[in-house]
């Protein structure tokens, strides 16, 4: 009886996964994967995400630069938080698709951890520490790679919820100091990972370009001049 | 004519047209021990259909056939699924290698005590079953975790073939506890021929469909240039 269940546990995993398989989005996805004349794509992901970061930058400097109306602050934050909650999504689904293509290449540069040290949201930091120890567990450097994503995604949606919370509390009580504190915490936090996030889009492009003698890119606390 | 020769005659012309299909639509070549297992299929079936063939000792030699064959597809398969990938043809084959040693290990374990008629049934054929189904899941695996396109051939005999792997080795289990009982014999008889009857017929409708499906084409990996410096050596 014991090997006809191994028999029907094997069928069933076959089953399961013929059945999820679609072979035309599967040759669509293939034919997308990053080559060398997709580096321009590179150039326009790092705008995007400057173009972002730059926006986010300025609706929370128009919300903490009005303070002094705490209302018409309280309103612009809230404002501020749409807008990371919006491109927030542009990223999650941006590293769903990496984790996708980063086990589709077989040839890939072995990316550093994310440092803890660099937040400072308790949850964030306990999730990155995490990170840091499975990169040194893990082997191969796409499981690194995988396990790197995997932990700023985690981080993203941590560093979100702290931005909501910090929000109901700025608009319950724009005028107490470590509501906004809380939130200029938690945005630090945002702002991190979306470097390390822009970061590693740039080292899968260069990683499945393979192009003899291309420069691994400099990790975000380190920039190359 | 009995039934059991009927439903065998009918098995093996669906093989022929299995085989023909895949010889007309060009598809012999997405799996050779395909064709060699269906050949076997069509061989074996054509002596064991005549009364003298119809023993226990033929029997065994035509499974032990059909083990081999049926364990070729199962890593020709995952071979021409991840041939043109490079990292998942380095893990296909650690994995593969592993399961081989460990399949060998609990055959070898399957045999120790006798060889006779109900101890391949009994204890050898399940192992195999097993084990041959493990090879298919691998490659399973290979394609959901590496995200690879898989030909519909291939998906047909991986599908077809280890839902009746479980179906034969949940049949022979059952059978094993009411052996003694030759109308139970009988009726679980027909039942896999029926079952193995639909998963030929499966086959023949895979190994006929018109249109190929596009497959990617394999990533072109650009040449390292000379450097210069040696390019003046040379000359």
């Amino acid at each position: 009886m014991t090997w006809a269940i191994v028999a029907a546990g094997a069928s069933l995993v076959v089953f399961l996964v013929l059945s999820r398989y679609m072979h035309s989005a599967r040759v669509r996805d293939w034919q997308a994967l990053p080559t060398v004349r997709t580096r321009r794509y590179l150039a326009e992901v790092e705008d995007q995400i400057a173009l972002d970061a730059q926006v986010v930058e300025e609706a929370y400097g128009a919300a903490a630069g009005s303070r002094e109306t705490p209302d018409e602050a309280a309103h612009l934050l809230r404002c501020a938080f749409d807008l990371i909650q919006a491109t927030q999504t542009d990223r999650l689904q941006r590293l769903k698709l990496m984790m996708q293509f980063a086990r589709m290449s077989a040839a890939i540069l072995v990316a550093p951890p994310v440092r803890p040290a660099r937040f400072k949201l308790r949850e964030v930091r306990s999730v990155a520490a995490l990170g840091w120890l499975l990169h040194q567990v893990l082997v191969s450097p796409t499981e690194r790679f995988l396990a790197r994503l995997r932990v700023l995604a985690w981080g993203f949606w941590l560093a979100l919820r702290s931005l909501r919370g910090a929000r109901d509390q700025v608009s319950e009580n724009p005028a107490i100091e470590t509501n906004w504190a809380r939130f200029e915490n938690a945005l630090g936090d945002w702002r991190t990972l979306d470097q390390e996030h822009a970061f590693a889009v740039r080292h899968l492009l260069l990683s499945l370009s393979a192009e003899p003698g291309a420069v691994a890119p400099a990790p975000v606390n380190n920039p190359q001049p | 004519m009995s039934s059991r020769e009927l439903l065998l005659a009918v098995v093996i012309l669906a093989a022929v047209a299995v085989i023909a299909g895949l010889i007309v639509r060009g598809r012999v070549r997405q799996c050779w021990s395909f064709a060699a297992y269906l050949c076997s299929v069509v061989t074996c079936g054509a002596f064991y259909i005549q009364d003298a063939y119809f023993t226990k000792e033929f029997w065994m030699t035509r499974q032990i056939i059909f083990d081999v064959l049926k364990t070729a597809v199962a890593l020709e398969i995952a071979w021409q699924v991840v041939r043109a990938f490079p990292g998942a043809l380095r893990t296909a084959r650690v994995f593969a290698l592993l399961l081989l040693v460990g399949s060998t290990i609990l055959l070898a374990a399957g045999l120790s005590h006798s060889s006779n008629y109900l101890a391949v049934l009994f204890a050898w054929q399940p192992r195999v079953v097993a084990c041959t189904a493990l090879l298919f899941t691998l490659t399973a695996l290979l394609v959901a975790w590496y995200h690879l396109p898989i030909r519909r051939l291939h998906r047909a005999i991986m599908g077809g073939f280890t839902v009746y792997l479980a179906f034969f080795a949940t049949v022979l289990s059952i059978l094993q506890r009411s052996f003694h009982s030759p109308e139970a014999r009988y009726w679980y008889g027909q039942l896999d021929s029926y079952a193995y009857l639909a998963l030929v017929v499966y086959w023949a409708r895979a190994a006929w469909a018109r249109a190929e499906e596009p497959m990617p084409e394999p990533l072109a990996v650009p040449e390292r240039r000379e450097a210069p410096a040696l390019a003046e050596n040379a000359a």
